[in-house]
């Protein structure tokens, strides 16, 4: 059975270094294997498994979660990806090469999410030399850059990743990254040319129709006769951004950044007066 | 135990941590008494808190559980453990044979460090006064002579006793070093405790659960401690035992954040209530545990306020030095991640003052805005701040620098071009400092807009700051703390049963005075007529 599974993998080594067409076939084997495995137990990694038995499924179970990002399936790629967690916890195995690579890539999946939280909470769970890996230290690199300030970078960053599967979820952050900078850039600019507008979001000089259609959606007016776009005020107070927060739970991080737009103009600032007046008011009638 | 600061007296002050300062008054006022006759009299005092079902007893024996501690020595357990059980008591004379107190070494070395060799020294002397004045001069509060042991009803030490004798014994076992006798000890303890199953034992239940916890760590095996811990949380959770379920709480905390598991530990955060007002030590602990999860968490402001009240609840400096010292260090990097810089007094305190040297070289880098100032000091410290798993808090700094360098900026000129500003930072690229800038006035760091059509960055005149927000948010950030510090007032207060009744006597007692009152007012006013009348 382990010369089998041995013989699997090999076939599924040189597919997956073959060309992209075998792509398909690659799914259809990793789904056979995984069945295969879910009968055996290996799945889960019983720790009564045969150790050898054990490698050769993890080395089974990486290949499925790169092969997911290759093609691009978030979904499968997470369940690998957790599936491959009791397999790096098991003592008695050797430590897989692959290991800085899956940690790198989930790190930078938390990343394109803009779940910082749980970025941090496992970049505080690694071992200082584990930091100095290429494919870890790349996502530490860009969450500094992130937070910084310095997109320039990230985006260079696309130019040279080490694997293909980063590529995919440096695309993903990337439409995160867009959105932040256009944040930053309705604060601190008061009317921004076409051109320049289309540099600082990074769209490619034949992109300007999606970069109408982007700026439209987060309301910017752009003013035909000088090409300038402006940015307009927050019409909202921001009563509404709370009820909207509170009634729509799927409202989106993008909806809620267009509604408070360039802070609170009009209106009652609920979280800073109305909120506060109210605790002290439910305080004072307890003491009374 | 408490001459090593730093990181080495975290491991102790587990034990240190105990007692809150407050040393029993009993102890400091009356020295003329053997630490034998001691121990009698918590026993005593543990009975009566048995008999009167009032924990505070219990409480205020535990609280002198380290000084005694340091007290006491073989001789003295052999004494206590003769004097204190019924003569035939089969639970004294095999807790006499037990290998634990067999094992002990004897009165040779009993203490090594300064603060045992001290009262060693004081016990000498207070037993020879004792010797000489043995009948002249009763010694107070305690008579050592009629000492009878507080029974139960089939004639043995009260269970209570018996428990606080093998904390004890616990105790001595652990500065023996003598660890593997301890755990099965320890374990034992806890099965007598489990066995018992008396609301009594509560108090003395956590102090158990506590040092064998403390065992476990010795070990080094404390995860394996787990399934027990939890197993005691449950039990006292369904028992409404809050000193035992924060101890186990926190116990389990610090083994999940000791293996950097902090998703359990967070569920365990969000799974509990915290108990804050049981027991001073322990939510103390809480505190700084649920603090490190929150700064991990990137919870500044939640982990900042955890940290504030954990500093403020801490033994006093000389009790646990090393506990005060962690706490602060990560207050500081907590605090500087809020975006404010730690006051310079906190770095003059005599038990940290040499502690915090590297914190403090990182806050002057963040003050100034220096990064090449902050990346020395980060590879210099890098061990301590790896020692102190404060490594990953510090690297997240780094960009905090740069606002502050920003900032600095912006109050000098007015009017800047981002070239300028580029080369002002050491940063890279200008088009990078574009960003940084955009991004640093999104984030409220600074007050400016950009120009990008001519490369500048132009900030605006600062306004008069009550046309701001910032008295709205002072006056709310004083009420908050205000309404907390009532709520928690009214809390905090005890309120002894049948108390009212006293009350209502006294009401009777008014109620007749102000009839006799009103009576003689009636008189009087009677008086009055009369004299007008005539």
């Amino acid at each position: 059975m382990t010369a089998a599974l041995q013989q699997e993998l090999t076939q599924l080594h040189s597919l997956v270094d073959g060309p992209p067409s075998s792509a398909p076939e690659i799914s259809q084997r990793l789904a056979k294997l995984k069945v295969h495995f879910a009968q055996s137990g290996l799945l889960f990694a019983s720790p009564d498994s045969d150790r050898h038995e054990l490698a050769l499924t993890r080395s089974v179970l990486e290949i499925g979660a790169f092969h997911a990002l290759r093609s691009g399936n978030i979904k499968s790629y997470l369940s690998y990806d957790s599936l491959l967690l009791p397999f790096y916890d098991n003592a008695q195995l050797d430590a897989s090469p692959n290991r800085p690579i899956i940690l790198g890539l989930r790190l930078l999946y938390w990343l394109s999410e803009g779940d910082l939280t749980a970025f941090h909470t496992m970049l505080e769970t690694l071992d200082p030399e584990q930091l100095q890996d290429v494919f870890i230290k790349l996502a530490v690199d860009l969450e500094r850059w992130l937070m910084e300030g310095s997109y320039n970078k990230v985006y260079r960053a696309r130019d040279r990743v080490p694997r293909p599967e980063f590529g995919f979820l440096l695309e993903r952050l990337m439409g995160q990254v867009r959105s932040q900078i256009a944040a930053t850039v309705e604060t601190s600019y008061t009317s921004l040319p076409l051109s320049n507008a289309a540099t600082l979001l990074f769209y490619k000089s034949g992109e300007t129709s999606q970069l109408v259609e982007f700026a439209t959606q987060r309301g910017w007016e752009l003013s035909h006769s000088t090409s300038t776009f402006t940015f307009p005020l927050s019409p909202k107070p921001d009563i509404a951004i709370a009820a909207a927060k509170f009634s729509d739970p799927n409202a989106s991080a993008q909806t809620l950044d267009i509604l408070q737009g360039k802070g609170v103009k009009k209106g009652t600032p609920m979280t800073r007066m109305v909120g506060p007046s109210l605790r002290l008011a439910q305080q004072l009638e307890a003491v009374v | 135990m408490s001459s090593a600061p730093g990181k080495d007296s975290k491991a102790t002050n587990g034990a240190t941590e105990e007692h809150k300062g407050d040393v029993e008054s009993e102890v400091k006022v009356v020295p003329k008494i053997t630490p034998e006759d001691e121990v009698l009299h918590h026993l005593t005092l543990i009975a009566r808190g048995v008999t009167n079902m009032e924990p505070r007893f219990v409480i205020r024996v535990l609280r002198t559980l380290t000084t005694t501690r340091k007290k006491t020595s073989k001789k003295v357990l052999r004494t206590v453990l003769e004097k204190a059980y019924p003569s035939g008591s089969k639970t004294g004379q095999s807790l006499i044979a037990s290998a634990v107190f067999q094992s002990l070494p004897d009165e040779s070395a009993p203490e090594l460090d300064s603060a045992g060799a001290d009262t060693e020294m004081d016990v000498d002397a207070a037993l020879k006064d004792v010797s000489k004045t043995d009948s002249s001069e009763p010694p107070k509060a305690v008579q050592p002579k009629k000492f009878s042991p507080p029974t139960d009803a089939s004639g043995d030490l009260v269970v209570e006793g018996t428990v606080y004798l093998r904390l004890l014994l616990l105790l001595k076992a652990i500065d023996a070093k003598h660890i593997d006798e301890a755990q099965q000890f320890a374990l034992d303890t806890i099965e007598l405790i489990n066995k018992a199953n008396k609301r009594s034992l509560d108090q003395l239940a956590a102090k158990a659960y506590f040092y064998l916890a403390r065992v476990y760590e010795l070990q080094g095996k404390l995860s394996d401690l787990r399934s027990t811990l939890l197993a005691a949380r449950q039990t006292a959770s369904l028992r409404k035992d809050e000193t035992l379920e924060v101890t186990v709480i926190n116990l389990l905390l610090r083994s999940y954040l000791a293996d950097k598991q902090y998703d359990q530990a967070d569920k365990l955060i969000a799974k509990s209530t915290f108990q804050g007002q049981v027991n001073q030590a322990q939510s103390v602990r809480w505190l700084f545990y649920a603090g490190r999860l929150r700064a991990i968490q990137l919870n500044y402001t939640k982990a900042r306020e955890y940290f504030q009240t954990a500093i403020r609840r801490a033994p006093k400096d000389d009790v646990a030095p090393g506990f005060v010292q962690i706490i602060h260090k990560y207050f500081i990097v907590v605090v500087l991640l809020t975006g404010v810089i730690p006051e310079r007094s906190m770095f003059r305190k005599p038990v940290l003052r040499d502690a915090l040297v590297p914190y403090f070289q990182i806050v002057q880098a963040v003050r100034v805005g220096d990064v090449t100032a902050f990346q020395k000091a980060f590879k210099e410290h890098e061990a301590t701040f790896l020692a102190d798993s404060t490594h990953f808090l510090i690297l997240r700094l780094r960009h905090f620098v740069i606002k502050t360098a920003l900032r600095t900026i912006t109050l000098a000129y007015s009017r800047i071009s981002l070239a300028d500003v580029c080369i002002k930072l050491h940063l890279d690229s200008e088009e990078d400092t574009e960003y940084i800038v955009a991004k640093a006035i999104k984030d409220g760091v600074i007050d400016a807009t950009i120009d990008h059509v001519e490369g500048y960055m132009q900030s605006r005149v600062a306004r008069d700051m009550y046309e701001t927000e910032e008295p709205a948010k002072q006056f709310n950030r004083r009420v908050e703390h205000l309404t907390g510090l009532y709520n928690e007032t009214v809390r905090a207060m005890r309120y002894p049963p049948n108390a009212h009744r006293k009350e209502l006597d006294n009401a009777a007692e008014t109620r007749e005075r102000d009839r006799e009152i009103a009576q003689m007012i009636q008189d009087n006013d009677v008086d009055d007529d009369d004299m007008d009348d005539l």
